[in-house]
């Protein structure tokens, strides 16, 4: 435990849901412990509770790689270590991560450590770094900790500080296409590339190096590999080409090769050459496709698709009722048209409004929704779902039942998430498909970090729609299709698996083949009175905006008429007097009033 | 479809139901008020019948003096009207007070009947029967005892009244004579010329159907005989006579070139108490009354006692629940999924609520304005949820009166003497 940390970082390291409890008493009693603080003020943290509190040793679980962040991180980090840990599960990687003091004691079970912007830690991590980076690789995000690390390593001449807080941070994703931003760091370091700055002719100290940071006129790297130390100086992964870059190079440490030696020389494993390649796929996804929008708009996008050779992926709602009904008939046979047509389906997450999800009524309601579609020939291949649904036990659950997910950038904001230990989803396997990073890269993926979904939605607008196609088909990430994965899920009545091309739903061999249908002329929709009512006063909403438009506008005729009629009928004529002047004097009292304002008194009141 | 679901509809419907209802009775009032203000109301009549003019008091020595005052100022024929007021069990000076007005008008048609607890002291209905054997007018005019009645108010009742046999009773409008003592009372005159005028001329425009106001009302003195006077179980006499007079086969006529001016409550507890009193009335003729709707025999009333259970169970229902899914859904505790459920819907609501209430505004002299404008929408959010309160209020006290048997007893509105913020309020305006 780092004693020398803030009373906010103190607070930060107790779990919400302690302090959500610990509040209120706290307040109710807060005046009690007012008047009590003039006898014996004792402070709410002492070396006593510290005691007690670092007497509770957190055991790490079992993973690939271990991530620490800073002691009492405040919730901008944490939300920061979230990125780093949902890429890692993009990246199929079990990940372990804790604060520097949970970690404590457990570093040498984890060849591969991560330290994330790590600025308060207990001294004794210094140690069992060096340990691990005897065995294993250590990747610094951030620069305190690296300082120390190398400080206490007695290899001060392994960095140079720039200190600065602002920089501009360039980085290249491919050969053509440099990009470039403002970040903010503090302290910055950048490990040194020669042996001494004079020295320009002898030979690199960096394995490794990446784009570029420039501070003031200090230029160093965006990330840098020297032997078993890899080290990328900023942090700020609310910066899109920052969280791209940090991706981009995180997914490439974590392909590469370990070392096989312990020295510290120059390693041919981690030069540029050696990392293995690999490339990954973007998807273009049609986003939020509801069943009874019009299918016609949809169709046309389809065909659009289609005509460019384009592969696709369509999100469709979930249905869970009505499945036949002739709207949802029509929705579904441009859904199988697409099908046939290289375009997948995969089912969107479902709307609701609950703090804890209903897992058994989720998965019911999801197996009508899936069931609704295979009865028209759709066959949905994965499910969409916000991104936070990672870091939810019950969500985890519900999307056990998939193996392909696509997640989004969108958050679930009726979701409570715990950050937890680790990427428990890890272990289900799935097949992941991570948002595209960037807002300002125009929603492009860039990069081949792993595979990605770009969202698009179906707006009938075929020019927007062919110029967002034009640029995606230059970017140097392949357009791909959900047909040359793998896929399987399952309901509590259905099944359904594609592998090698062959499409088994519920264990029968299905085909994609596009069969127009017929439909009924006159569908009977057997509704109640109930439901007839509701049903007009979705279609009456229009009628009753029209009507309420036309009396609105009477009642404005009426207003205009009644204030013209009445501009002569309330003109007090001469002689006529003014009502409060009259009601004053049915006392029968002197109206003293009417005597001092004379009789020029002012008449503002109805005429009698 | 959950309950929610099923609630909301229900709602809905019931809201824009009588959303509609109100437009349509709007549209009416407002095409009757414009018709009669292009005349000036008068039918003069070759004699003039005898008027008793009756004022029921309770405690009213504040407001007494002005009342009987402005009863005196009446351009009807002096000899043809008498003014009996009944001091009915009263525990302040108001005998006094009416003593002196009697002797400075030694020349009047001025009576006073002071009650004590035994023969008074149950009710406006008793005061009023206690004083129809000593009226001697073949009409009776009412007025409540903190009205001022403009000088024409009784000639132009009795005119319209004797110019149609059918005629069984006419009624004047009412108007807020102390609407700016406070926001209550600001909201207290829209009401009243909102609901109680513009929908009372429709009312008249379309069915001939109008309920007696409880004051500035003319009525034959043979209808009262008929019935056998006012029935003292009724707390809201006023509407119950108002069926009584449909069932036996007149009409009741709306006159608004009739005006009186009446105090209303200043303060929430006293309008709270008057108008849990007048729902408690209301219930009481309604759940009375309400087996006419199915008499084929009944005429128009049926409609009114029809208009009445809408106003009381639909909209009470309906607001409740609309309440209810708001704070709930607020709170996160219910959803309401319905096709169709919009916020437009709720917009559209309020839209239509206000320029429906601005039109009496904008009938009105000085009544339209962006202030009331605003005022209405407050009104809207605040005054009009407090109704949901005074009928829930009225229909437990009604259940607790049936079981316990209480007798009927005067619930006096608390008067306010107006003359001391008026004298401040004009001082100020003079300096100005």
């Amino acid at each position: 435990m780092n004693f020398n940390m803030t009373f906010k970082q103190f607070l930060n390291m107790i779990p919400k849901a302690l302090l959500r409890l610990i509040l209120p008493v706290f307040l109710l009693l807060a005046p009690g412990i007012t008047a009590y603080a003039g006898e014996d003020v004792r402070p709410l943290y002492s070396a006593d509770n510290a005691d007690a509190v670092s007497g509770e040793i957190t055991v790490l679980p079992e993973g690939d790689i271990l991530l620490i962040y800073s002691d009492g991180a405040d919730a901008a980090t944490l939300a920061s270590v979230r990125r780093l840990i949902e890429s890692l599960t993009f990246l199929n990687i079990g990940v372990v991560y804790g604060e520097a003091s949970d970690c404590l004691g457990q570093l040498e079970r984890f060849d591969d450590v991560i330290c994330y912007r790590v600025e308060q830690y207990p001294q004794e991590i210094l140690a069992e770094l060096l340990a691990v980076e005897q065995k294993g690789r250590l990747l610094f995000i951030g620069n305190n900790l690296l300082r120390d690390f190398l400080i206490a390593a007695e290899r001060s001449g392994w960095f140079r500080d720039i200190g600065g807080t602002v920089g501009k941070c360039i980085y290249s994703f491919n050969a053509f296409i440099q990009k470039q931003s403002l970040v903010e760091e503090k302290n910055i370091i950048f490990l040194t590339n020669r042996y001494s700055g004079f020295d320009t002719d002898g030979p690199d100290l960096l394995d490794y190096t990446s784009g570029s940071v420039m501070v003031g006129r200090q230029e160093g790297y965006f990330c840098a590999t020297r032997s078993r130390v890899t080290h990328i100086p900023v942090t700020d992964m609310n910066t899109d080409l920052v969280r791209a870059a940090l991706n981009a190079e995180l997914s490439r440490w974590c392909r590469s090769s370990r070392p096989v030696d312990a020295s510290h020389q120059a390693n041919p494993v981690y030069s540029n050459e050696t990392v293995s390649r690999k490339t990954y796929s973007q998807y273009i996804v049609l986003d939020e496709i509801y069943p009874f929008q019009n299918p016609e708009e949809l169709l046309v996008t389809v065909e659009e698709l289609v005509k460019r050779n384009t592969p696709f992926v369509l999100s469709v709602m979930p249905m869970y009722q009505h499945g036949e009904y002739p709207a949802m008939k029509r929705f579904c046979e441009v859904l199988r048209y697409a099908q046939s047509q290289g375009g997948t389906v995969v089912l969107h997450g479902p709307i609701h409004q609950m703090s804890k999800l209903d897992v058994e009524l989720i998965n019911e309601y999801l197996g009508l929704a899936i069931g609704n579609y295979l009865a028209e020939g759709v066959y949905p291949m994965g499910i969409l779902v916000p991104r936070n649904w990672m870091f939810n036990p019950e969500g985890m659950e519900i999307l056990s039942r998939f193996h392909t997910i696509l997640v989004t950038e969108e958050e679930d904001p009726y979701l409570q998430t715990e950050l937890g230990h680790s990427n428990l989803i890890f272990q289900d396997g799935h097949q992941w498909i991570a948002p595209v990073a960037g807002g300002d890269m125009e929603e492009i993926s860039e990069f081949n970090a792993f595979e990605s979904a770009v969202y698009l939605k179906v707006t009938g607008d075929m020019e927007e729609l062919a110029q967002k196609l034009e640029v995606l088909r230059t970017s140097y990430v392949p357009i791909g299709s959900l047909w040359d994965k793998e896929h399987s899920l399952w309901t509590d009545r259905d099944t359904i698996t594609y592998q090698n091309d062959v499409l088994l739903v519920n264990r029968q061999r299905t085909e994609l083949n596009f069969v127009p249908e017929d439909y009924e002329e006159e569908f009977e929709y057997r509704r109640n009175m109930l439901q007839r009512f509701s049903k007009d006063l979705t279609e009456e909403n229009q009628t009753l905006l029209t009507v309420v438009l036309g009396v609105s506008s009477l009642f404005l005729i009426f207003i205009f008429l009644a204030r013209r009629n009445n501009k002569n009928r309330f003109l007090i004529k001469h002689g006529e007097t003014n009502v409060e002047d009259y009601l004053d004097n049915l006392t029968g009292e002197p109206d003293k009033l009417k005597e001092e304002a004379g009789s020029d008194a002012v008449r503002d009141s109805e005429q009698i | 479809m959950s309950l929610a679901d099923c609630l909301s509809l229900f709602a809905i419907i019931s809201i824009w139901s009588l959303m509609f209802l109100n437009i349509f009775l709007s549209i009416g009032g407002f095409i009757y008020m414009m018709k009669v203000n292009r005349t000036d109301g008068h039918i003069p009549l070759k004699e003039y019948p005898m008027v008793s003019v009756l004022v029921p008091a309770h405690n009213e020595s504040i407001v007494i003096r002005k009342t009987v005052m402005a009863l005196l100022n009446f351009d009807y024929p002096q000899d043809k009207y008498e003014i009996i007021v009944i001091n009915d069990n009263s525990s302040d000076d108001s005998a006094q007070v009416l003593k002196r007005i009697q002797e400075r008008h030694p020349d009047r048609r001025l009576a006073v009947i002071n009650t004590d607890n035994i023969l008074g002291g149950k009710g406006k209905s008793n005061a009023l029967n206690i004083a129809l054997p000593v009226a001697t007018g073949s009409v009776i005019a009412i007025y409540d005892a903190d009205n001022t009645p403009a000088p024409n108010a009784l000639r132009l009742l009795v005119e319209n009244l004797m110019a149609d046999d059918k005629l069984g009773a006419v009624i004047g409008k009412f108007r807020t004579r102390n609407r700016n003592a406070s926001i209550l009372t600001r909201f207290v005159n829209i009401e009243t010329l909102a609901y109680q005028c513009m929908n009372q001329a429709g009312r008249f425009y379309y069915f001939k159907l109008c309920t007696i106001p409880g004051t500035n009302f003319v009525i034959r003195r043979s209808i009262i005989n008929e019935m056998g006077g006012w029935d003292t179980k009724a707390l809201s006499e006023d509407t119950e006579i108002s069926f009584r007079i449909y069932r036996m086969g007149y009409y009741i006529k709306f006159m608004p070139l009739a005006v009186t001016w009446e105090q209303e409550p200043q303060k929430l507890k006293q309008w709270f108490k008057q108008r849990t009193r007048w729902a408690k009335g209301n219930i009481y003729v309604l759940l009375k009354n309400f087996k006419y709707v199915f008499d084929k025999t009944a005429g128009p009333m049926r409609m009114d006692v029809l208009y009445y259970a809408l106003v009381y169970v639909l909209m009470l229902t309906s607001l409740i629940c609309s309440d209810a899914i708001f704070l709930l859904g607020v709170l996160g505790l219910c959803y309401v999924t319905l096709g169709g459920f919009s916020t437009t819907l709720w917009v559209m609501a309020v839209i239509l609520f206000v320029l429906n209430v601005l039109i009496t505004m904008a009938v009105e002299k000085n009544e339209f304005s962006l202030e009331s404008a605003l005022l209405i929408m407050l009104m809207l959010f605040t005054y009009s949820k407090l109704w949901v309160a005074v009928v829930v209020n009225a229909a437990i006290l009604s259940i607790q009166d049936s079981v316990f048997h209480k007798e009927m007893v005067w619930d006096k509105t608390e008067r306010f003497d107006e003359s001391v913020g008026k004298v401040k309020g004009k001082q100020k305006r003079h300096a100005n």
